[in-house]
């Protein structure tokens, strides 16, 4: 794990045994930045969510990993949540509710759902940076 | 008991799931299996999140299928949601709309008297 002063890398096995990991690391990361705790609370939730989606859909009987990094501008912090997996392709057979995307979309500023440059999918999710 | 905990007990004929900690995809298996033997242990089924810290989609999934299978059942079914559920359980539920829909209850009484009572919903 790579946390600088500002950023957060992390790689892991995309299990869902490191959803909770993942999750942990962020609030660590948010925390340190004095995210009000409302903001930490939204983020936190999104970035499982986002998670666990790749967990779920990202790779089909494969092992495959999952990256999480963060940044931190004036306003905004950034969350991204990336997998070198098949790419964004909806399921009518998705397990669980389904709502993972539209919960993410609710609680984050704004997300974006991109092609990564390992050819999966990376989910981008901003949130305000408001002082605890 | 670890920080994350799910535990199964019965009170007379109402079988209680209790949640202890945080709970997503990593332990949505175990809370199925947990369910489903709740489900069959008694007439009414409670999940009890008054000590969960956190909550996500697919463990709200594994709560609405129980929801439901008590229905299909002819079970009673209650959720408690107290004082000390984390921000993240009532946050999930207001977000999907199903705060509104499943039977909530602020403390085990609550949920019990539900139990006892074939008119409550």
């Amino acid at each position: 794990m790579n946390v600088g002063a500002l950023g957060l890398e992390l790689t892991v096995a995309a299990t869902s045994e490191n959803v909770p990991l993942l999750r942990h690391a962020t609030r660590a990361y948010l925390e340190d930045l004095g995210i009000d705790e409302a903001t930490l609370n939204d983020a936190l939730l999104a970035v499982t969510e986002a998670c666990s989606n790749v967990v779920r859909h990202a790779y089909q009987d494969t092992e495959g990993k999952m990256t999480l990094s963060g940044s931190a501008a004036d306003n905004h912090v950034s969350l991204v949540v990336g997998d070198g997996g098949r790419g964004f392709t909806p399921r009518i057979d998705s397990p669980g509710l389904g709502i993972g995307i539209p919960l993410i979309s609710a609680l984050a500023e704004s997300v974006e759902i991109r092609a990564s440059a390992a050819g999966g999918t990376e989910v981008a999710m901003t949130f305000p940076r408001r002082a605890a | 008991m670890p920080s994350e905990a799910i535990q199964v007990r019965r009170e007379g004929d109402v079988s209680i799931v209790s949640l202890t900690g945080e709970h997503d995809l990593s332990t949505a298996l175990d809370l199925r299996h947990a369910l489903e033997t709740a489900a069959g242990g008694g007439d009414c089924l409670v999940v009890d999140l008054s000590r969960t810290e956190f909550i996500d989609s697919s463990i709200l999934g594994e709560i609405v299928a129980a929801w439901q299978g008590a229905g299909a059942s002819s079970a009673r079914f209650a959720l408690i949601i107290g004082n000390g559920s984390g921000t993240s359980v009532r946050r999930v539920l207001e977000l999907t709309d199903l705060g509104s829909a499943l039977p909530i209850h602020s403390d085990l009484a609550g949920a019990l008297a539900a139990c006892a009572d074939p008119a409550a919903s």
